[in-house]
């Protein structure tokens, strides 16, 4: 299938081609295009020339689905339970291997530093990209979750400004929203 | 600042605890986790019905996730406030109605008591003082003689300085100096090779008289405390090496008072938690020692040449006041003299205005209670509300009795299926109450085994009803508050509950179609019995998982066609109509409800005021 393309301009004046179906993926072009705004190049102002590349490497991968391999995985298999009442065990199987081919996908593609990951966060939030979205955001978080500051302040190349009193007086919370299933 | 664009969007996946070691990794940092935005979302997360209700909104929503996120285990809630420090003991002997011994100790004596038992009575006392479990040992100076076949009886109150009230620990008694249960006064073995050995602690008998809390009930009866004198023998005394039966006794030197909670206490830990859920409401000035008068004042009553001479007979000159001293000195009825005194003023005017007189309930305040009343100061305005006050509470086993009702109570109790809130809401106590009336007909017929069975369940009608596949992951909290003095306490923090049961953690699923199906029989399961200690008598901790939390739920199927047959396995969908909170064995009734509420540390200040919904349903979308 032939598609139109798209031109797209970085915020340093770097010009980026990318098809229509891909382009779709991103509900802010998505609307431009329906718009009928085509015509000449779409600027974005909010992208740099090394963050576009990356954005669109990941259109191309989704085309017209906007999911990432967790959603695919989850939302997938149970649409097919409900509308076929004889599973298909063939096609589950496929549709496993699908999962499997995509999450090695983004595990490549989401190996980059924590600049990149702040930039492609901004940008998949600017774009509407939410397959984007979800695993970036998910990925900081990820670098957060069940760290001491230090550990954090490591992960994101921070120095910590605080007064050595004022690290004194932190607050410690208690939380075992996620302890707490454990039984003791 | 873009930086802080790209924060704002990764803080809402965090926990707590992950947004506050945000907050300390640096200044901006600190500020964008610390908008009380996702704080607020963190609460809505977590207490949605509690959300609901909380109205004005806190002032800060960060300060109350960490109040509240900090007491998320019930097990926690028995932990002792006060201190040995805070304690003092009143202890009164009594032989032959006659105070022998009246004495405020301190806590902090008590914690060393056993330090200052003279070597020797340490020694005669080996076995029963190493026996396990605590003991409070009260050394007993100057030390006094007791004629074995005496009568003796022996009171022991607390006192909490911290908040100046009391509470009996023994009320005072008659003690069998042979040590007949179930008042008895234990009498440890004296030089096993030479004696008539009466080794009371490991008898079937004693087992059976120490109950410590009845699990059935959870009320703590009145024997579960014993008294022991720690004594010598007056022979032993006057020759160490004398050899002695026990029955060849007849006189003993007292060198101490050890009080023994049975198994029940093992340390200074647990005794802090046992004396903590007693009813400390009885509001006395306990301040300065002085010794304000006890026996010496009796003395100088008017009437007592009277006293003296009717003592023992059981006939009472009518019209006469010796009928009220009689009430006051009659040696065996120090329980019944506050009602003969109370009768005495209903006779008529006249006998209501003389048996008023405070100076009687005064007499019979240091009577029963001499060492409180030496600590008693300033005196209470009236000794005769002093007296009924005191008096009436004075059985451990009405200590537990509760102080609020139904109608004080509310349960906000929210059930997530997969992460989602399906169900959020506030139940009124008396909704819960009557429950049970509140589900439809052919759910309560498909859940009637578990309902029937004994012990009591809070019915919690759910509606709308909610939809829950089966493979779902279901997690459901439910918390108390209390009306009367705006106070949480949680029941059944967040948990995921199994739908097939397993334990410990499990949802209880009834047995459909008994004759249909697989029956899956959680109650009588040996594993269910282990799983519901409710209170374990051997720590006094109240653990997490003796709450059990059911789902009352129709399978989809059996909604659609009701004479369906179907196997538990094949039940893919259920619709909730209801959530039963039950207690396993430990609470049997409404009352028995209400008394296990009651001890539970309602600290959890939030300000709840009557019916208002929280503007945003979780109050999240509002910003």
């Amino acid at each position: 299938m032939s598609s139109t393309k798209i031109f797209l301009k970085s915020s340093d004046d770097k010009t980026f081609e990318i098809d229509e179906t891909a382009a779709r993926a991103s509900e802010t072009l998505k609307n431009i295009i329906d718009g009928g705004c085509l015509d000449g190049v779409i600027p974005l102002p909010n992208v740099s020339s090394n963050i576009l590349p990356k954005v669109i490497e990941y259109c191309k991968k989704h085309g017209g689905d906007n999911g990432s391999s967790k959603k695919i995985a989850n939302g997938g298999v149970d649409k097919d339970k409900e509308i076929l009442p004889d599973y298909d065990e063939e096609e589950d199987k496929r549709e496993k291997v699908r999962v499997d081919e995509l999450k090695k996908w983004e595990e490549e593609y989401m190996d980059f530093d924590q600049q990149v990951l702040y930039d492609l966060m901004l940008a998949a939030n600017y774009l509407h990209i939410k397959g984007l979205l979800d695993l970036t955001v998910e990925k900081a978080a990820s670098m957060i979750r069940g760290r001491t500051p230090d550990q954090i302040r490591e992960n994101f190349n921070i120095n910590s400004d605080f007064t050595p009193e004022e690290e004194e007086e932190m607050i410690l919370i208690e939380d075992e929203w996620d302890d707490e299933w454990a039984f003791d | 600042m873009a930086h802080e664009e790209a924060l704002r969007l990764v803080f809402p996946l965090l926990n707590g605890r992950d947004l506050a070691s945000c907050m300390q990794v640096c200044k901006h940092w600190r500020d964008v986790a610390g908008d009380d935005y996702f704080w607020k979302c963190l609460c809505a997360k977590r207490w949605p019905s509690i959300m609901r209700r909380h109205i004005p909104p806190p002032e800060s929503y960060r300060e109350f996730f960490q109040m509240f996120a900090k007491r998320s285990h019930l097990n926690r809630n028995l932990c002792p406030r006060f201190s040995f420090d805070d304690l003092e003991f009143f202890v009164d002997v009594w032989v032959d109605e006659r105070v022998v011994f009246s004495e405020v100790f301190p806590g902090s004596l008590i914690r060393d008591g056993i330090e200052n038992l003279p070597p020797n009575v340490r020694r005669l006392h080996e076995y029963y003082l190493d026996r396990p479990g605590y003991k409070m040992i009260l050394p007993v100076k100057p030390n006094f003689s007791i004629r074995t076949e005496s009568a003796i009886s022996v009171s022991v109150i607390a006192g909490r300085r911290d908040i100046n009230k009391l509470v009996p620990i023994f009320t005072r008694r008659k003690v069998d100096i042979l040590g007949d249960a179930p008042n008895f006064l234990h009498l440890a073995p004296i030089h096993l090779d030479t004696l008539d050995i009466y080794v009371q602690p490991d008898d079937p008998i004693f087992l059976n008289y120490a109950p410590t809390i009845n699990p059935n009930t959870l009320k703590i009866y009145a024997p579960h405390v014993f008294v022991s004198l720690l004594f010598m023998p007056k022979q032993l005394l006057d020759n160490p090496d004398a050899s002695l039966r026990y029955s060849n006794i007849d006189e003993i030197r007292v060198f101490g008072v050890a009080l023994d909670f049975g198994r029940a206490v093992k340390n200074e830990d647990d005794l802090l938690s046992l004396l903590r859920i007693l009813d400390w409401d009885l509001e006395v000035d306990v301040l300065t020692v002085v010794a304000l008068f006890y026996c010496d004042e009796l003395k100088g009553l008017p009437f007592r040449p009277v006293v003296q001479g009717i003592i023992g007979s059981t006939e009472l000159p009518p019209s006469n006041f010796s009928v009220l001293a009689c009430g006051v000195f009659h040696p065996f009825r120090a329980c019944d003299c506050n009602t003969d005194l109370a009768s005495c003023m209903q006779v008529c005017k006249h006998w209501r205005d003389v048996a008023g007189d405070d100076y009687f309930w005064k007499c019979l305040c240091a009577k029963r209670w001499p060492s409180i009343m030496r600590r008693h100061i300033p005196p209470p305005e009236s000794y005769r509300e002093f007296f009924q006050m005191f008096a009436k509470r004075s059985h451990l086993n009405q200590n537990l009795c509760p102080r609020f009702s139904f109608d004080d109570l509310e349960f906000f109790v929210d059930v997530w299926v997969d992460e989602i809130v399906i169900f959020s809401e506030v139940f009124p106590g008396s909704l819960i109450r009557d429950g049970i009336e509140n589900l439809p007909p052919n759910v309560r017929r498909l859940h009637e085994y578990y309902l029937d069975r004994p012990g009591y369940k809070m019915i919690l009608p759910v509606k709308p009803k909610s939809s829950i596949r089966k493979e779902s992951a279901i997690s459901v909290s439910v918390i108390a508050g209390r009306r009367d003095i705006n106070k949480l306490v949680l029941i059944f923090a967040r948990r995921k509950v199994d739908i097939l049961g397993d334990a410990p953690n499990f949802l209880h699923l009834a047995p459909i179609h008994l004759d249909t199906l697989d029956i899956y029989v959680q109650p009588d399961d040996p594993i269910f019995l282990n799983y519901a200690p409710t209170i374990n008598p051997n720590t006094l901790k109240i653990y997490a998982p003796h709450v059990f939390v059911s789902l009352l739920f129709m399978p989809k199927q059996l909604l659609d066609n009701p004479d369906a047959s179907l196997r538990y396995s094949n039940i893919d969908e259920i619709h909730v109509f209801g959530v039963a909170l039950d207690f396993g064995r430990a609470v049997k009734n409404e009352d028995d409800l209400l008394s296990l509420l009651r001890i539970l540390d309602w600290d959890l200040e939030v300000l709840m005021l009557p019916s208002f919904l929280f503007p945003s349903r979780f109050g999240v979308s509002a910003n």
